[in-house]
C-alpha cells in the first residue's frame, strides 16, 4: 500500500496540472490591460448607458444626488465633433489618433496610449456619447467632494478579490473610463487591469484625472452619488 | 447479532486484524461519509472556479489579491495556479468519491489544504482585505472576507482528509474491489 502512495499522489497532481495547463492555453484569463479597441467602434456598438443600473448594492440611491447645478460646460470646452466622426477612424487598437487635442493641449505618449490612457477631450467625447460609464477610483471622501457627473464611485479596494456589484451591472461591450487624481496616480490603472481581467474590453483611463476634468469645466456633481456599498 | 463492524472485522479482507473495536476500524467507517463529503465539496469548489460564468476571472482576481504570485512577473505560474488548482481538485475529488487511489487522493487534498491555510494566514498577517475565492463566488461556510473562519474551516477539512488517508480499509471503494483481484492474481511462472 505504502509504495503506491507517492506514485499515485504524483500522478493525480500531474493530471490536474496538465489539464489546468491545457485549459489555460484554451481560455486564458487576462492578466494585463489590453490596448482598448477603437473608441469609435466602442461607442457605436455599445448599448445606451442606463442612468441607474438594476443591481445596485443596498443603500445606493436610485438617482445620483446632484447637489450642484448641473452643466458647467461652456460651449468652447466641448471638443470638436471630429473626435467621433468617421473621418478619424483607427484600427490600430488605440483611441482615434485623429481626435481633437485635449483641453489644455494634452498629449499622451505611445506607452500611455498602449495602456489605454485617453485625453480629456476623448473622455468628454465618450461622456457625450451616453454609452460610456465613468468610474471614480478615488476614496469615498474625494468622490463625495466632487466627481464626474453620473460617475460610479468604486475605489480600488472594492476590486480586491471580488467583483463590485456596480461593475456587474455594466455591459461587457460598454466603454468604461476610469480616473483618479490624474498624473501618476495608480488607482485608475489598477482598476482598469481588474476590469480587463473581468472581461471588459473597452476600458480607458482618463489621464488628466478628476482635477483635469474639473479644470476643463466639464460636468461634475457632488454628494453621495452612486457608490459601491462597503 | 453481528454488527456490520463485526462482520467487516471478521471478514478476510478486513483491516482490523482481530481488534474489532480498534480506532483504525472505526476510522474506516468514518472515512466513507468523509470521502463523499470532501470529494463533493472539492468538486463543487472546482466547478465554481472553472465552469460558472466568469468563474476563472473571479478566481484569478482572488489569486491576484492574495499577492502570492505576481501575474506580471510570472504569467505562466499565475495561469497554472488559476487553472491547475481547480483541476487538481477535480481529479482528487473524483478519486475520493470513487474510492480509487483513496489515500493518495486524500493526501493531495490534505496538501492543498495546508497550502490554502498557509496562504490565508499570510493574508491575515499582511492585513489584506480580500475574498477567499475558495468556492468561487460561493461562501458556504464563512463570510466573504478572508478570516479566521476560513482557517478553522480548512483545518476541519484537513482533519477529514487525514482521517481518510489513515483508514486502513476503504469501504464502498474501488480500491477495496480492485485490491483482492490484485492480491489473488496468479503468479507468472517462468
Amino acid at each position: 500500500m505504502k509504495c503506491t502512495f507517492i506514485p499515485q499522489f504524483i500522478i493525480l497532481v500531474a493530471l490536474g496540472l496538465s489539464a489546468g495547463f491545457v485549459h489555460s492555453k484554451l481560455a486564458p484569463v487576462k492578466t494585463t490591460v489590453d490596448a482598448p479597441g477603437n473608441m469609435l467602434d466602442a461607442v457605436k456598438n455599445a448599448p445606451k448607458r442606463e442612468p441607474s443600473p438594476g443591481s445596485k448594492p443596498t443603500g445606493a440611491p436610485t438617482k445620483p444626488d446632484v447637489k450642484t447645478p448641473e452643466p458647467v460646460v461652456p460651449d468652447q470646452a466641448v471638443p470638436p465633433p471630429a473626435a467621433i466622426t468617421p473621418s478619424a477612424p483607427s484600427n490600430t487598437g488605440t483611441p482615434s489618433p485623429g481626435a481633437a487635442p485635449a483641453a489644455g493641449d494634452e498629449t499622451l505618449t505611445p506607452a500611455q496610449r498602449s495602456k489605454g490612457h485617453i485625453t480629456l477631450a476623448e473622455a468628454y467625447t465618450l461622456f457625450k456619447s451616453d454609452t460610456a460609464y465613468f468610474i471614480d477610483t478615488r476614496k469615498k471622501s474625494d468622490y463625495e467632494e466632487g466627481h464626474v457627473k453620473d460617475a460610479f464611485g468604486i475605489p480600488l479596494s472594492a476590486f480586491l478579490g471580488k467583483s463590485p456589484k456596480l461593475v456587474d451591472a455594466i455591459d461587457r461591450s460598454s466603454p468604461i473610463v476610469c480616473y483618479c487624481i490624474g498624473g501618476n496616480c495608480d488607482e485608475s490603472d489598477e482598476v482598469a487591469k481588474n476590469l480587463n481581467l473581468m472581461g471588459y474590453k473597452n476600458v480607458y483611463i482618463m489621464h488628466a484625472g478628476f482635477p483635469g476634468w474639473k479644470a476643463a469645466g466639464y460636468p461634475i456633481q457632488t454628494g453621495p452619488g452612486i457608490q459601491e456599498a462597503e | 447479532m453481528d454488527t456490520p463492524l463485526k462482520i467487516a472485522c471478521q471478514s478476510g479482507t478486513s483491516c482490523c486484524g482481530g481488534s474489532c473495536a480498534s480506532k483504525t476500524c472505526v476510522l474506516s467507517y468514518l472515512a466513507v461519509p468523509f470521502r463523499f463529503a470532501l470529494g463533493g465539496l472539492f468538486l463543487l469548489a472546482a466547478f465554481n472556479k472553472l465552469f460558472v460564468e466568469r468563474g476563472p476571472q473571479h478566481f484569478a482576481a482572488s489569486v491576484k489579491a492574495f499577492k502570492a504570485i505576481d501575474p506580471d512577473q510570472a504569467p505562466m505560474l499565475f495561469q497554472l495556479a488559476v487553472f491547475g488548482t481547480p483541476w487538481v481538485e477535480i481529479f482528487a475529488g473524483v478519486a475520493l468519491i470513487l474510492g480509487l487511489w483513496t489515500r493518495a487522493a486524500a493526501g493531495v487534498i490534505a496538501g492543498l489544504l495546508v497550502v490554502f491555510i498557509a496562504l490565508i494566514v499570510s493574508v491575515i498577517l499582511r492585513d489584506l482585505n480580500t475574498e477567499c475565492g475558495c468556492f468561487g463566488k460561493l461562501s458556504p461556510f464563512c463570510g466573504d472576507k478572508v478570516g479566521v473562519c476560513n482557517i478553522v474551516q480548512n483545518i476541519v477539512l484537513l482533519a477529514m482528509a487525514l482521517a481518510i488517508a489513515n483508514a486502513r480499509t476503504q469501504f464502498f471503494a474501488l480500491d477495496s474491489i480492485l485490491a483482492p483481484i490484485k492480491n489473488h492474481r496468479p503468479a507468472v511462472r517462468g
